[in-house]
C-alpha cells in the first residue's frame, strides 16, 4: 500500500511530522543532565537497595536471608538509638530554625528597606564561608575557655565552664547556624508574595497584629514553610560533619555510623540498610508534607 | 512591599521593633562563628580560647607551610573547576528542555533535577562507592567532579529557570522568523538573557563542591581540602585552621565582589525548589 516512492518533500515532510509528534527538542537538552545523572545519582540509589538485600559489587553476594541485614539494624538497641537521636534532632533543628527564621524572612520582606541588601549578604555568608571554618567558629564559641563560657564565667554565673564542645548543644547551636538560610529564602519568597492589602483589610475589619499574623499571614506563608521545613528536615537527617566534629559519640547520629559501618569498619551491608533506612525516612518525609501540603491548601486553588 | 512610615497602623510599629530585634539578634548570630574564626586566627597561644592572646602571623606561615593543606586546596579547586563546568552546561541544557510545556518525561526531569537537593548525600556517595569499580574508576578526581556536578547541575538549573522568569519567548520567534539558525537564535538572543542565571549557578556550583564533604568521604581518598581541614581539626584543633578559615573567609569575599554584579539580590531570594 505505501510502497509509492518517496519525493524529496515528502521525506521533509514526514521528519517534521516525527520531530512535531515525538519532539526530541528537550531530550537533547536534558541528554548532559541524564548522562551524568544516571550513573551518578541514580544508579548509586538502586546499588544502595539492592547491596543492603542481596550484597554483591564490592562484597560476597548473600544467599538465604535477604533481611539478615535490616534485622541486625533493627534490632540492636544501638541502632534504635541512632535512629532516635538523628529524627529528634532533625525536629527540633527544624522547629529552631522556623523560629528564628521567621521573624527574620518577615523583615526582610516588610520592613528591611535599606538594610535588605546587608541581610542577604548576611544569610548567604553561611552558604559561602567553607563549613569548616563554622565548625571552627563554633568551637572557638563553646570551648571550654570559648567565648560563651568565659561570659558566664566572668558573670559568676557559673564556676567551672559548662561543657558544651563535643556535646548535643554545640552540634545544634551548628546545626541551625548551618541551616537557616535554606528556610528562610523560600519564606521570604513566600512571604513575598502575600499581598499586602489583605494585612490591610483584616486589619481595618478590627483584627488585631496577632490575629493578622496567625490567620492571614502564617497560612499565606505555607508554601514557604513547607518548602523550608523539608530542605532542612532532610539535610539535618544527612549531616555528617556537625555530629563528627562538634557532637558526642554518646549521642551517634545517622551519617556518621553510615561512614563507620561502611569505610572505617567494612561492614557493607548494615552500611547500606542503614542508608537505605535513611533513604526511607527522607522520602517519607518528603511525600508526607507533600501530601499534607496539598490537604492543606486545596482551598487556594479556588484562588 | 515596603510602606511609608505614614501608613503604620498602631500594632504595626511595635511588631515592627520587636521583629527587628529579633532580626538584629538573628544575624547576629549568623555572623559570630564567622568573626570567631577570623579573630582567633592572629592568636600567639597555642589552643583556642577567647579571647585572643597576643597578636601575631606564626599560624598562618604554620597553614601556608603544610603541605596537606596545600595539595588539599589545588585537589579541591580542580575538583570544583570542573564540576562547576559540567554544571553549567548540563544545568542550562536541563532549564532549556524544562522551559518547553509539554513533553513525555517531563515530571522526571524535574525529579531529576529536584532530587539530588533534597535527597542525603551521604546515601548517594555510598551507593558510588559500591558502584566505583564496576565503572573501572577509582576514588579519586573524576568520580568527585562527576558526583559534586549533579548537585551543582539542579543549582544551575533553578536559576537559569529564574532568568526565563520574564524572557519573552515572542524575541526568539522574531529572530527565527528574520532567518537566524535556531543556533545563531540561542546563542544571539537565549544566551544573553539568561547569562546571568548561568553565572550564578555556575558560582553557586563551584562553592558547593569546594565545600562538599558527604560525597567526598566517599568518592575520593580524603584528598581535598574540607576532608584535610577536618582530619586535622579531629586530631588537634589548633589556631592553624583558623588562619585557613580566615584565607577561605577572604577568598569567598574576593569571590563575592567578583561575582556582585551578577548575583542580584532578587535573583538569591529566588534560589530554592519549585
Amino acid at each position: 500500500m505505501s510502497t509509492i516512492a518517496l519525493g524529496e518533500t515528502d521525506i521533509r515532510s514526514r521528519i517534521w511530522a516525527w520531530l512535531d509528534r515525538w519532539r526530541p527538542e528537550p531530550l537533547l537538552w536534558s541528554a548532559p543532565l541524564v548522562v551524568i545523572s544516571v550513573p551518578f545519582f541514580i544508579l548509586p540509589l538502586v546499588a544502595i537497595i539492592w547491596v543492603s538485600f542481596f550484597g554483591g559489587l564490592v562484597t560476597a553476594p548473600r544467599t538465604g536471608n535477604f533481611l539478615a541485614s535490616y534485622w541486625a539494624i533493627v534490632s540492636e538497641g544501638y541502632y534504635l538509638s541512632v535512629y532516635a537521636n538523628t529524627l529528634g534532632t532533625a525536629v527540633g533543628v527544624t522547629a529552631l530554625t522556623f523560629v528564628l527564621g521567621f521573624p527574620l524572612a518577615y523583615f526582610m520582606v516588610r520592613w528591611a528597606g535599606p538594610w535588605l541588601p546587608w541581610l542577604i549578604w548576611i544569610l548567604y555568608l553561611p552558604i559561602i564561608v567553607s563549613v569548616v571554618v563554622r565548625v571552627f567558629g563554633w568551637m572557638v564559641i563553646t570551648a571550654d575557655r570559648g567565648l560563651i563560657n568565659q561570659i558566664l564565667v566572668s558573670l559568676t554565673l557559673v564556676d567551672r565552664p559548662v561543657r558544651l564542645l563535643y556535646e548535643i548543644e554545640a552540634m545544634t547551636l551548628a546545626m541551625v547556624h548551618r541551616y537557616l538560610p535554606l528556610m528562610v529564602l523560600p519564606l521570604v519568597n513566600a512571604i513575598g508574595k502575600i499581598d499586602m492589602s489583605m494585612d490591610r483589610a483584616a486589619s481595618s475589619l478590627g483584627a488585631g497584629r496577632m490575629r493578622v499574623m496567625t490567620s492571614i499571614t502564617l497560612p499565606l506563608a505555607l508554601p514557604g514553610i513547607f518548602a523550608g521545613t523539608q530542605l532542612v528536615f532532610a539535610s539535618v537527617l544527612s549531616d555528617f560533619v556537625m555530629p563528627s566534629l562538634l557532637g558526642t559519640t554518646r549521642f551517634p547520629m545517622m551519617a556518621p555510623a553510615i561512614f563507620e559501618q561502611s569505610v572505617q569498619l567494612l561492614n557493607w551491608m548494615p552500611a547500606a540498610a542503614i542508608a537505605s533506612v535513611l533513604l526511607i525516612f527522607v522520602v517519607a518525609y518528603l511525600l508526607l508534607t507533600t501530601l499534607t501540603y496539598r490537604r492543606f491548601t486545596r482551598w487556594a486553588a479556588l484562588g | 512591599m515596603t510602606l511609608a512610615k505614614s501608613q503604620l497602623y498602631a500594632g504595626e510599629r511595635a511588631e515592627r521593633r520587636w521583629i527587628g530585634l529579633c532580626t538584629a539578634f538573628v544575624s547576629f548570630y549568623l555572623v559570630l562563628p564567622i568573626l570567631m574564626a577570623i579573630a582567633v586566627s592572629f592568636t600567639s597561644r597555642s589552643r583556642i580560647q577567647f579571647p585572643p592572646v597576643g597578636f601575631s602571623w606564626r599560624w598562618y606561615e604554620a597553614a601556608l607551610a603544610n603541605r596537606e593543606f596545600v595539595d588539599g586546596l589545588v585537589m579541591s579547586t580542580l575538583i570544583a573547576t570542573g564540576s562547576a563546568i559540567v554544571s553549567a552546561l548540563a544545568g542550562t541544557g536541563a532549564a532549556m528542555a524544562l522551559r518547553l510545556r509539554a513533553f513525555p518525561a517531563r515530571t522526571g526531569l524535574q525529579l531529576l533535577v529536584g532530587l539530588p537537593i533534597a535527597l542525603p548525600a551521604v546515601v548517594v556517595g555510598l551507593g558510588l562507592l559500591f558502584l566505583l569499580p564496576t565503572y573501572g574508576l577509582k576514588q579519586g578526581l573524576v568520580p568527585a567532579v562527576l558526583s559534586h556536578a549533579v548537585i551543582g547541575t539542579s543549582y544551575v538549573t533553578y536559576l537559569v529557570g529564574a532568568s526565563f522568569a520574564n524572557f519573552d519567548p515572542a524575541i526568539e520567534r522574531a529572530s527565527l522568523d528574520l532567518g537566524a539558525s535556531r543556533w545563531q537564535t540561542f546563542r544571539l538572543i537565549t544566551l544573553p538573557i539568561i547569562r546571568p542565571g548561568i553565572i550564578t549557578g555556575t558560582a553557586f556550583a563551584f562553592l558547593l563542591s569546594f565545600d562538599n564533604v558527604s560525597l567526598s568521604l566517599f568518592v575520593t581518598r580524603g584528598e581535598t581540602l574540607p576532608l584535610k581541614l577536618m582530619q586535622h581539626i579531629q586530631f588537634i584543633a589548633d589556631p592553624a585552621i583558623a588562619a585557613v578559615s580566615t584565607m577561605l573567609v577572604g577568598a569567598s569575599l574576593i569571590f563575592l565582589i567578583v561575582f556582585r554584579r551578577a548575583l542580584s539580590e532578587r535573583q538569591l531570594s529566588g534560589l530554592q525548589r519549585r
